[in-house]
């Protein structure tokens, strides 16, 4: 396959997990994603009343100091919290509800019914090889955001500075693309962990470039809401604070929402293309 | 795996509700503070449009969620989110006070502070806050000699007495020299003494016990006092005290604090050596540039012009831009000039000065110079001509500037020179008409005393005269111009 139809096979399989997106059974198997960090964000946003505080009372105080605790500023620092829960909720059931979604979406395309209860079941029984076959994802986005911590103290240029998150962004994107697919592996193929990673090499060739694709065409999806930020934070926060708690909430859920349509899309490519026994295998 | 589950889930049931309850009062106080203190602002950024019916429910907030907190529950605590809550409770009892004295309740603000100051005695900087709301609020219901008590009391605070905040207050530092200032207005000027000579015992005990970032600002509180003493020798010892725990980068600007304190306490000489020294380690217009300054103010005290005109050479040549520095810089060395007898390069300074800082108020200073030197050397045409050309510069920018600052300055300069030009009637209305639009600008409310003056000087002035006294009386904001036209008042009811 040519790099253009490398590009092309990823458009395809992204537009197709967005039309089989129609189907509950396949946002069902991102629903315990999505309540993790509803619980999470909840927490955070009631961090301080009685039911919460003897939890993230402590929690916060050390993630972020006192000041979170307290109203607005712990709204100020609703996005950053929201943000690194999400990445703990993704390197916990992440793997989970990938695995899950790409069951469901194989069982759509294959014309057989998407069963969410089944799907979620099988990924539940294999979440310890998920969650190893997806360790690789999970370091690749941890390095990158320890990485640009650490640059935070070095002396850089301003636009150097200014350009680290989108370089950040776009090593994490291909790094991520890069290991994309042992999860799916684990469970389209039910192999164990190993094997999953042991192909990894092999799925470079040609689902580097889809995997890519569909997860550049999902980068503009949280734009909005970092460009909105800034806005939530300084002009609109100074009457509502908790308009940033709302902001996070979206965010979530179209992040949510994306990384459902990019497991059925990498299925896709996966299927279409890597699987034994694929017409381009 | 499910006796597992039940066991966790009854352990989180059991430990949902075992918080702290403190963390959420602090986070249910500061939301309700928070949101009311966002709708006062956006009552106050309505201006004069905003009406009586916009406050009182404001008002009514604040005391709702002072009362919801009270001082006996929580105000006892010494640290930790309990202190957070009785400082947000008492934060809003002040807003509740200050709104009703915009409301014009004086004396429930007052009667509302004084409370806040008993109640909350536990927190220093809402008491500090307090005392000089309430002093002000008895300076404007006309009981003066318990506004005094209230600032002496403010004085004798300990500036580094509040655990809420970094450093010592300024309010408290600044507190005797405002005490000393209306003492000396009504003519204590025993009691004025009496008072400094406390404050200097007292800020100096601080200054002793003072560590860290606490010394710079409790030295400069202590030589302030000292210097407003006569007491120059003190003043420069107090600031030397801070010179030894200066970083290496702040010791030009603390040499630079050193001269102009220098200047203050009448010591010339030394100023001129910290200005030196000052301008030596620095090439900022901050440091360098004012200590030019007050070196050259130095070298006219020492009677040595050159000099002076030089160090004010050297701030308007060092820099393309000098900054705030230029336009004071430019009016020293002409009004220098102009003492020195040589009026045309005066002039030509005064005339560059409106040029290059049409809206700075020595720009308005600097036209009336003019008219006042032809009216002095006896050249009443080149006077009226100089003046009848200020005021339309004057009424040129008024209309085309709608900076508040420009408004009142320009304004009160129109008037002066109208009065320069024998045209008494006309200066009176601007300066009542300044006043109505800046009613609690002092230099307004001084002109409007200056109008009533005129008022009275001529014929059938003195009913407005009166009227404009009376409102004076009742509204202004400065307990001495208060006083003043509560006496002219006085001496005019008794010549007629």
């Amino acid at each position: 396959m040519s790099f253009w139809e490398q590009v092309a096979l990823g458009a395809l399989c992204f537009g197709r997990a967005i039309r089989e997106g129609r189907r509950l059974a396949v946002w069902i198997t991102w629903l315990p994603m999505l309540a993790l960090q509803a619980l999470a964000l909840l927490a955070l946003v009631g961090a301080a009343h009685p039911l919460a505080s003897w939890l993230m009372a402590p929690l916060l105080t050390r993630v972020s100091g006192d000041d979170a605790l307290r109203y607005p500023q712990g709204f100020h620092r609703l996005p950053l919290l929201a943000a690194q829960s999400w990445f703990l909720a993704g390197a916990l059931l992440g793997p989970l509800c990938v695995g899950a979604a790409a069951r469901a979406y194989a069982d759509a395309a294959a014309g057989r019914r998407a069963r969410a209860g089944a799907a979620l079941g099988e990924a539940l029984r294999r979440w310890p090889s998920l969650w190893l076959a997806a360790l690789p994802t999970a370091l690749v986005a941890f390095g990158v955001q320890a990485g640009l911590g650490q640059l935070a103290d070095v002396r850089l240029s301003g636009p150097t500075r200014a350009l680290l998150p989108f370089l950040g962004g776009a090593v994490q994107l291909l790094g991520q693309a890069a290991c994309a697919y042992p999860p799916i592996v684990v469970a389209l193929e039910r192999r164990g962990p190993f094997p999953a990673l042991a192909r990894l090499p092999a799925t470079l060739g040609r689902g580097f470039v889809p995997a890519a694709v569909v997860l550049l065409v999902l980068v503009p999806t949280v734009l909005p809401f970092d460009g909105l930020a800034p806005w939530a934070l300084a002009d609109a926060g100074r009457d509502l604070p908790e308009i940033s708690a709302v902001l996070a909430a979206a965010r979530a859920l179209v992040q949510a929402a994306g990384a459902l349509v990019a497991s059925g899309a990498l299925a896709y490519v996966y299927l279409a293309a890597l699987a034994p026994g694929s017409e381009d295998a | 795996m499910r006796r597992t589950a039940a066991i966790l889930a009854a352990l989180g049931v059991l430990a949902a509700g075992c918080g702290d309850p403190t963390l959420w009062a602090r986070w249910r106080i500061e939301r309700a503070l928070y949101h009311a203190q966002a709708r006062e602002r956006r009552v106050l950024a309505r201006g004069s449009l905003a009406r009586d019916a916009d406050f009182a429910p404001l008002e009514r907030r604040f005391a709702a969620i002072a009362a919801a907190y009270p001082a006996s529950r929580w105000a006892a605590a010494p640290s930790g989110p309990a202190r957070d809550v009785a400082l947000a409770a008492a934060r809003a009892a002040y807003e509740q006070a200050s709104i009703a004295a915009r409301r014009g309740g004086d004396d429930r603000a007052e009667a509302l502070w004084a409370k806040l100051e008993v109640e909350d005695a536990a927190l220093p900087g809402i008491v500090i806050a307090s005392r000089l709301a309430r002093a002000r609020a008895l300076d404007r219901l006309g009981r003066y000699d318990e506004a005094l008590a209230e600032r002496a009391a403010l004085a004798a605070m300990d500036p580094t007495g509040d655990p809420d905040r970094v450093g010592p207050s300024a309010d408290v530092l600044e507190a005797p020299l405002v005490l000393a200032s209306e003492l000396r207005a009504r003519g204590r000027d025993a009691a004025a003494d009496s008072a400094l000579r406390g404050a200097d015992a007292h800020l100096s005990a601080a200054l002793a016990r003072g560590r860290g970032a606490d010394v710079l600002p409790l030295a400069e509180g202590v030589s302030r006092v000292r210097a407003a003493r006569g007491d120059a020798a003190g003043a420069l010892a107090a600031l030397r005290v801070a010179l030894p725990g200066a970083a290496d980068w702040e010791v030009p600007e603390r040499a630079q604090g050193l001269a102009a304190r220098a200047l203050e306490a009448g010591a010339p000489e030394s100023v001129v050596a910290y200005s030196r020294w000052a301008a030596s380690q620095s090439d900022t217009r901050r440091v360098a540039g004012q200590a030019w300054l007050v070196a050259a103010q130095a070298w006219e005290r020492l009677g040595q012009p050159d000099s002076a005109l030089a160090d004010y050479d050297a701030i308007l040549s060092r820099w393309t831009d000098p900054g705030a520095l230029g336009p004071v810089a430019r009016f020293r060395r002409a009004d220098l000039l102009d003492r020195l007898g040589e009026w045309e390069r005066a002039r030509a300074e005064y005339l560059a000065l409106q040029a290059a800082y049409p809206t700075h108020p020595l720009a308005f200073t600097s036209a009336q110079r003019i008219v006042r030197h032809h009216v002095e050397v006896n050249e009443p045409e080149l006077a009226r001509l100089a003046a009848q050309a200020a005021i339309l510069n004057i009424d040129h920018l008024l209309a085309t500037n709608r900076d508040r600052a420009v408004q009142r300055d320009g304004g009160l300069a129109r008037a002066q020179l109208l009065l320069t030009l024998g045209r008494p009637r006309e200066a009176e209305d601007a300066l009542v008409q300044l006043w109505r639009s800046f009613p609690q600008d002092s230099a307004a409310q001084a002109g409007a005393l200056q109008a009533a003056a005129l008022a009275t000087a001529r014929a059938g002035g003195v009913v407005r005269a009166d009227s404009i006294r009376a409102g004076l009386r009742r509204n202004a904001s400065s307990a001495t111009v208060r006083l003043a036209a509560g006496a002219a008042g006085a001496a005019g009811r008794h010549t007629h």
